[in-house]
């Protein structure tokens, strides 16, 4: 189980959020895997850049629902339905615990769906575990040209 | 009589030649042929009278015919034979106008009546449409009041996806940037710097607690009950374990005669975790804390109860105790969010039920509550 190249791409447009996530990350010894986009627009032309397509590492997207211009949902429509990356392992990072946003998400494909906790330290936790699982148990396809 | 004439025209020949031969001597002296002839005569006589021999009795019975008598009886008889008929005729006549006349009437009472009816049929007609128009007036107002109730419940919907979502963000956030300032700045911290900080972390606890148990009865309040035959008792028997097990309770539990109702199993199944966890809280300074569970029907409902022989409550704040957010007790620590019993009562309210409790302070408390009884509907 060694680490491979890893990028944990952040999508989160509160900048308060993102500051926890990442010190949730760092804690974790994941802080210099972090790319951190904060706006959905972005996220769209980096994902969908010509440089995305060449993956030299592997990648795991964390996606905040609530996006200002393009919305979390959308994002991951439009990952999930292109023939490359939809094998990216997505897992949405979300406060909303309502069924419908679970049951959407679902339906698009996401991998996994965390609603994150209001007490800190069990976030801290709950990060640790995703890597657990995510980055060190889980296997993922080969590094190579997409 | 027919065979008569024959005989009659010769004695009646016979006798005229007789007589014609008495005259016929004067110029001629044939008394020989005068006697035979007188001869023949007789001879015809009496076989005359040996025909008419048989007729005599017959004869005699004849009435002496007064034929012009007859006649003009006959002639009276006819006419009054004919007056008779003329007047039965009159009669008749008389009786068919007087049917004609009472036809006439009955005919006008028909058409009277008639008249009658298609009035009030007519009237029939119009209250039917005026039903018809009223129902579709009632039909596109609760289309509408259909149409607003959904647009309030999107409008509630949004509502507490703004209270979970939106309000829990600062919240986090809150909680995070205090455990932060706890975790990266402990060094340069106090033991009272560190008891503020840990009563912030709390409170966000606390408040996080509160905005789930607000959603938890919003949602059941939107929710549809799922309605199925339901043993009660082993309902109960699972929550108390669970509850002592969560507690590690020492408290005895006597449970009674327990019915089965058609309830929702889930949403009575956190009825009971409320209740037992409070009966469990209440009793917890008792030295010995027993907690009664049984049931009762009682007017086509099931009551059930929860007795326990705690701290109790005062009475005069009785209407207090199922509020959101109410607590009763200053040594109430914030570990539930006081919103039990408000969850309990929204949960009993929608399957038909009531709520309520009796007690006093230092000698328990009893909560009830019903369930309508589906077998036994008095």
């Amino acid at each position: 189980m060694n680490m491979h190249p890893t990028e944990i791409i952040l999508i989160e447009d509160n900048p308060y959020e993102a500051e926890l996530a990442i010190r949730s990350l760092k804690t974790n010894n994941l802080g210099n895997t972090i790319r951190h986009i904060d706006d959905g627009a972005n996220a769209i032309d980096f994902l969908f850049s010509e440089e995305f397509l060449y993956r030299e590492k592997r990648y795991l997207i964390l996606l905040d629902l609530n996006l200002p211009r393009v919305d979390g949902l959308q994002i991951l429509k439009r990952l999930k339905s292109d023939e490359e990356r939809r094998m990216i392992p997505v897992i949405v990072l979300t406060s909303s615990k309502e069924d419908r946003d679970i049951v959407e998400c679902y339906k698009l494909g996401v991998n996994s769906y965390i609603v994150k906790p209001v007490n800190f330290d069990s976030f801290v936790k709950a990060i640790g575990e995703m890597k657990m699982y995510w980055i060190l148990l889980n296997e993922w396809p080969p590094i190579g040209k997409m | 009589m027919g065979k008569l004439s024959p005989v009659i025209i010769w004695f009646s020949l016979a006798a005229s030649l007789v007589l014609f031969m008495d005259v016929f001597m004067f110029w001629i002296p044939v008394y020989r042929l005068n006697s035979l002839i007188r001869c023949c005569a007789a001879v015809v006589s009496i076989l005359a009278v040996y025909k008419l021999l048989k007729y005599i009795p017959a004869l005699l019975t004849l009435k002496p015919a007064d034929n012009t008598s007859s006649t003009s009886n006959k002639v009276t008889e006819l006419e009054t034979e004919l007056q008779k008929n003329m007047l039965q005729s009159t009669e008749d006549q008389q009786k068919i106008t007087n049917a004609n006349e009472i036809i006439k009437e009955l005919q006008a009472l028909m058409q009277q009546e008639s008249a009658t009816y298609k009035k009030e049929y007519a009237e029939l007609q119009t209250a039917y449409e005026n039903i018809e128009l009223v129902n579709q007036g009632l039909e596109k107002k609760l289309a509408e009041r259909t149409m607003q109730l959904e647009a309030m419940n999107r409008e509630y919907d949004a509502f507490s996806y703004a209270v979970s979502h939106d309000m829990k963000a600062p919240l986090r956030i809150i909680n995070g940037y205090t455990e932060i300032l706890y975790s990266d700045y402990q060094d340069v911290m106090d033991a009272e710097c560190k008891r503020l900080l840990q009563i912030v972390l709390t409170n966000t606890g606390q408040m996080s607690n509160m905005i789930d148990a607000l959603l938890t009865i919003a949602r059941i309040g939107r929710k549809e009950l799922m309605i199925l035959h339901t043993d009660m008792e082993s309902v109960i028997k699972s929550s108390i374990s669970e509850q002592v097990t969560a507690t590690s309770s020492k408290a005895t539990f006597n449970v009674g005669n327990i019915s089965p109702v058609h309830c929702d199993s889930v949403l009575i199944r956190s009825v009971w975790n409320n209740l037992i966890t409070n009966a469990i809280k209440y009793s917890e300074t008792s030295e010995q804390p027993v907690i009664h569970i049984g049931s009762e029907k009682k007017d086509g409902k099931i009551v059930y109860f929860i007795k326990d022989n705690g701290i109790g409550f005062d009475m005069q704040y009785v209407h207090k105790l199922f509020g959101v957010f109410q607590r009763l007790h200053k040594t109430d620590t914030p570990r539930g969010a006081g919103t039990g019993l408000a969850l309990v009562q929204r949960i009993i309210l929608k399957h038909g039920g009531y709520v309520w409790a009796e007690g006093a302070e230092n000698s328990g408390a009893t909560f009830y509550f019903s369930l309508p009884d589906i077998d036994n509907k008095n």
